[in-house]
């Protein structure tokens, strides 16, 4: 008996030491960059929130119960073995799209059709597709070398395109166009050729210059004419858009203050809490709290590319890879919108815009960066097989 | 985990994994990650690649927002700064205007606009909203409940003139989209009196009298206020900035005006012009008192009036100004200036005997006429009994030089430069287009026009010892402050007769009041002296045998002259007197006699009373 005992203290560690050194693998600066803007964001929330210099409470405390809620999801997925949650990806992968298909179904919030009306929140099923794409094509691209023709990109590209296509329908240009830099991000950082690349490229332009004529609406037509030219637009498409740079530039090096109630964005910018946060954050924070929550972003970013350079099982690069440029891209294309340098899409700065969908599904996603980061290596052999 | 145990410890597949190890030594652990456990070469390059498009982006978005931030945040807080604060306009008061002695006869008082904000009263409100402010401001709902119905503008002005009471009572009822505004409302609390000298004021300024003349004295310069605006443009009453420090510019009220003009004297002289239109039916009437010491004008009144209250109900032709504006020829009460030039130019003695021809005198085509048939007469029996033919004849003596240096040398046929506007210089016709005929008809008064004032005017000179003075209606301009800013004081054109002639010229006109045409201007209080006239009106290239201008030009007392009073009648009804010793003489003295008690000129004793009504009596009966 005490034999046996000894033997199974050998063989596995008890529980409080596996989570000990679980714990010890975490990529603890990735998550303190995490914490860092996280932090920040519900920060400016509070500040967002309110009218003026007082403070919006009742969005405060839905902001703190949706972060407790991303870091439940971001635990329990960061503990289960990613390997698991690949082999059930096909399968959530399926179950999405039908949320997806069903969501046109409903009725529309704002003027479209992106939330299931669960009384208690609204979700958001393309922004639970985000993590569950990722996890898809890293599972089918994981054993396959097909990729490295034109041919073989088309499935791949297909499990991206179908849920682009039915996001576009509901419709959230915003989302669905955050997904292409991870097709791309994730396509060649699994080997596929450079050439086939650029001719996708080439036929992602022709098939955006189709968009225009076929899929856009004149709404969002104009919101790409309002970019080109804000003045033309001033008091309507490019309202928002003019409202963000004034808030921006009215910050200056050090900013107004938090909460000030010189704020402009606060009294007028439309969707300052969630879309557009980054213009808060900007005036009230001015260039350092604006560069600093960037420069979080773009070290978030290296921090889940060194993770993927690390691992050396291809599921777990690629599903780092992936959930790298979505993070960092999302919040680049944000920030580029508030900045004027990009057409207003709906697109919601992770880890900080209001919203419960989004934030889960962010939390979500770095919960697979994270589960990827802290696997155990089994080093077999110096070398990569090949 | 230093276990001491010996039992052999399977090892961990990759080093000592144990956490005390990690912790202590990472890079050796880290080295397992690295390159010669590395991963395949083309991979990693494909990931390291992949940082380039991230780094890119995050440097241009870093470089826009440095541009923004730093670069452009100058304009950007300008621009900023506009769209969140707005400005607010203070009226400010308009200057009071007061009589000479302080009297407040025109005033500004504060009242509210009440205004809706269409974009924001709710359409489902306006019936309701209509309904209780019809109730509460007095005005027809209907009208007010289409005024709200204006497609074409967001504010619409419900009410204008709202007591700050009645705008109180409207505000309790807390009505989303109905506001306020600063406003005042220009009071004329005496009504018609004085209403050609004081004018009037609309919302835009003023319009006539020294309301339009001292408009840029009595504006005031109106302030602003700034306030924090949210983005549909309303102030923000809370979650404003509590650091934000509006910028107030008060309103400067309007100067503080105080006339010459006597409420008193004035609503004297406005009541026998009232007497005058109930007795004789004239189509109009002037009455114009002045200090002939300095100028002043005390009263000037015009028949027909209007209300300054409410000027856009009244005719046009009854706000018109009519003792500047309106031209007459003066006839009879025109001969003394020709004689006091006469007697200046020593081209006659005042006991000269003139022959008047009986009544009837022929010169080439002409025939003069006199109303009463005389023999020989004095000069100054020429002024007592107004002689025509005798005037004509001191007019041939004086030669077309003379009478016309005695028309410019009393100021007829130039404005008298009085501070009211609208006046006109009369009618003087050019020198080279007289003839000889001008001399026979200029020295009785007429072929020249000339304004109430300009008489009057020239009165004052004649009697206060020869100064030509410009006639003056302010006394004193003071700041909100009271600070003097300007007062008055007396301007003389022109010396025009000297003081011996003056005092020949009182005594003449005294004999005129006393054994001539001018007798019903005589009292016992006071020494009084004038000209009367009666003019014929020109009608249609002849003169009227129907239509006069009867006046009267007095001034008291005759020892020390301090009124002179010109009343002038247009048009009387022939039927009921239009001689201006019967029309206008006793509104003359009674003005003259009360003007002088109200300025504590003392009147005679009563002893002395008796001696001057004897003396009068004596003279008429002898007369």
């Amino acid at each position: 008996m005490n034999q046996v005992w000894q033997t199974t203290t050998h063989r596995a560690a008890p529980v409080s030491a596996r989570w000990l050194e679980h714990l010890v693998r975490l990529d603890w600066f990735l998550l303190g960059c995490v914490a860092l803007i996280v932090a920040l964001g519900t920060a400016f929330i509070a500040s967002a929130g309110g009218s003026g210099a007082s403070i919006g409470w009742g969005l405060l405390l839905r902001h703190c119960a949706y972060v407790a809620l991303g870091l439940a999801a971001f635990a329990a997925v960061q503990r289960v073995d990613y390997l698991v949650l690949l082999r059930w990806s096909p399968v959530l992968y399926v179950v999405l799209l039908g949320l997806l298909v069903a969501v046109l179904f409903t009725r529309p919030i704002n003027g479209a059709r992106s939330w299931f009306n669960l009384y208690v929140v609204n979700l958001q099923p393309s922004e639970l597709m985000k993590p569950v794409l990722v996890l898809a094509v890293a599972h089918y691209l994981m054993y396959r070398e097909s990729y490295k023709r034109l041919s073989g990109l088309l499935i791949p590209l297909g499990l991206f395109l179908v849920p682009m296509a039915l996001i576009l329908r509901q419709p959230d240009l915003g989302t669905a166009m955050v997904l292409v830099p991870i097709a791309f991000a994730m396509l060649y950082a699994a080997g596929a050729k450079k050439t086939d690349l650029a001719l996708v490229n080439l036929a992602g332009i022709a098939g955006m210059v189709g968009m225009w004529y076929w899929v856009m609406k004149p709404y969002q037509q104009r919101r790409i004419l309002a970019w080109l030219d804000p003045e033309q637009y001033r008091h309507h498409e490019a309202w928002q858009l003019l409202q963000s740079e004034i808030a921006i530039g009215s910050g200056g090096l050090w900013g107004t203050g938090w909460s000030s109630a010189h704020a402009n964005a606060q009294r007028f910018l439309p969707e300052k809490h969630t879309d557009f946060i980054f213009a808060v954050i900007a005036e009230e924070g001015g260039f350092l709290m604006a560069g600093l929550l960037l420069l979080l972003f773009l070290l978030l970013a290296l921090a889940g590319l060194r993770i993927a350079r690390r691992v050396r099982e291809p599921a777990g690069r690629l599903i780092a890879v992936g959930v790298s440029v979505l993070i960092a891209g999302q919040a680049l294309i944000n920030a580029g919108v508030a900045l004027g340098l990009l057409p207003t899409t709906g697109l919601t700065l992770p880890l900080v815009s209001y919203g419960g969908s989004s934030l889960i599904s962010s939390f979500l996603c770095l919960g697979l960066l994270a589960n990827v980061g802290a696997k155990q290596e089994v080093v077999l052999a110096g070398e990569d097989f090949r | 985990m230093n276990d001491p145990n010996p039992t052999p410890t399977p090892q961990p597949v990759r080093g000592d994994t144990t956490i005390a190890h990690r912790l202590a030594c990472p890079a050796a652990h880290s080295a397992a990650w690295g390159p010669q456990g590395g991963v395949d070469r083309a991979v990693r390059t494909r990931l390291a690649l992949t940082v380039v498009p991230v780094l890119l982006v995050f440097i241009a978005l870093s470089w826009r927002l440095g541009t923004i931030h730093i670069v452009e945040h100058e304009s950007w807080a300008r621009l900023a700064e506009r769209q969140r604060t707005a400005s607010e306009r203070l009226p400010a008061p308009r200057g009071p205007i007061r009589g000479a002695n302080g009297e407040m006869l025109v005033q500004s008082r504060a009242r509210k606009i009440v205004f809706a904000d269409l974009h924001v009263l709710k359409a489902e409100q306006k019936d309701e909203t209509a309904r209780k402010l019809a109730e509460l401001l007095d005005v027809d709902q209907l009208l007010l409940r289409r005024r709200m119905d204006l497609a074409d503008r967001r504010v619409v002005y419900l009410a204008r003139n709202v007591e700050p009471e009645q705008a109180e009572k409207v505000a309790e009822l807390k009505i989303r989209g109905v506001g306020f505004e600063d406003t005042f409302r220009r009071e004329y609390p005496l009504g018609p009196l004085g209403s050609h000298v004081l004018g009037w004021a609309g919302t835009d300024g003023g319009k006539e009298g020294i309301e339009l003349a001292l408009e840029g004295l009595l504006r005031g310069i109106p302030g602003y206020r700034t306030y924090e605006r949210d983005a549909s443009r309303r102030a923000l009453s809370r979650g404003g900035d509590v650091s934000y420090v509006p910028e107030i510019h008060a309103p400067q009220p309007g100067l503080d005006v105080q006339l010459t003009i006597h409420p008193g004297l004035q609503h004297v002289a406005e009541d026998e012009l009232d007497a005058i239109m109930e007795a004789y039916q004239p189509k109009g009437a002037v009455a114009l008192v002045l200090d002939v010491r300095t100028g002043a004008i005390l009263a000037l009144a015009n028949r027909p009036a209007y209300d300054p209250n409410a000027p856009a109900s009244a005719d046009p032709a009854h706000r018109r100004n009519r003792a500047l504006t309106d031209v007459f020829e003066p006839g009879s009460t025109y001969k003394t200036f020709i004689v006091a030039e006469a007697l200046e130019k020593k081209l006659f003695r005042r006991n000269e005997r003139i022959n008047c021809e009986n009544g009837a005198w022929r010169v080439s085509y002409r025939t003069l006429h006199d109303s009463h048939a005389y023999g020989i007469l004095t000069l100054d029996e020429v002024i007592v009994h107004s002689s025509n033919i005798g005037a004509a004849k001191v007019g041939l003596r004086l030669g077309i030089d003379g009478v016309y240096d005695a028309v410019h040398t009393f100021g007829f046929g130039a404005r008298t430069r009085i501070d009211l506007p609208g006046e006109v210089s009369g009618i003087v016709r050019p020198k080279h287009k007289w003839t000889k005929d001008s001399l026979l008809s200029v020295p009785m008064g007429q072929e020249i026009a000339v304004t109430p004032l300009q008489l009057a005017t020239a009165y004052a000179a004649m009697v206060n010892g020869g100064a030509l003075l410009r006639p003056q209606v302010i006394q004193r301009i003071a700041n909100a402050k009271g600070e003097e800013l300007y007062t008055l004081r007396p301007e003389a054109v022109r010396q025009v007769i000297s003081a011996e002639t003056s005092i020949a010229m009182r005594e003449m006109l005294e004999r005129v009041v006393l054994e001539g045409t001018g007798r019903r201007a005589w009292c016992p209080e006071y020494s009084v002296g004038g000209k009367t006239g009666t003019a014929q009106k020109v009608i249609g290239g002849t003169y009227s045998h129907e239509k006069y201008v009867g006046s009267f030009c007095g001034f008291a007392p005759v020892e020390q002259p301090r009124l002179v009073c010109l009343v002038t009648v247009d048009e009387p009804d022939k039927r009921l007197g239009y001689y201006g010793g019967t029309v206008a003489a006793p509104a003359a003295k009674e003005i003259l006699r009360r003007g002088l008690k109200a300025l504590n000129v003392p009147p005679r004793s009563g002893e002395a009373q008796e001696l001057a009504e004897r003396e009068f009596r004596a003279r008429r009966n002898g007369g």
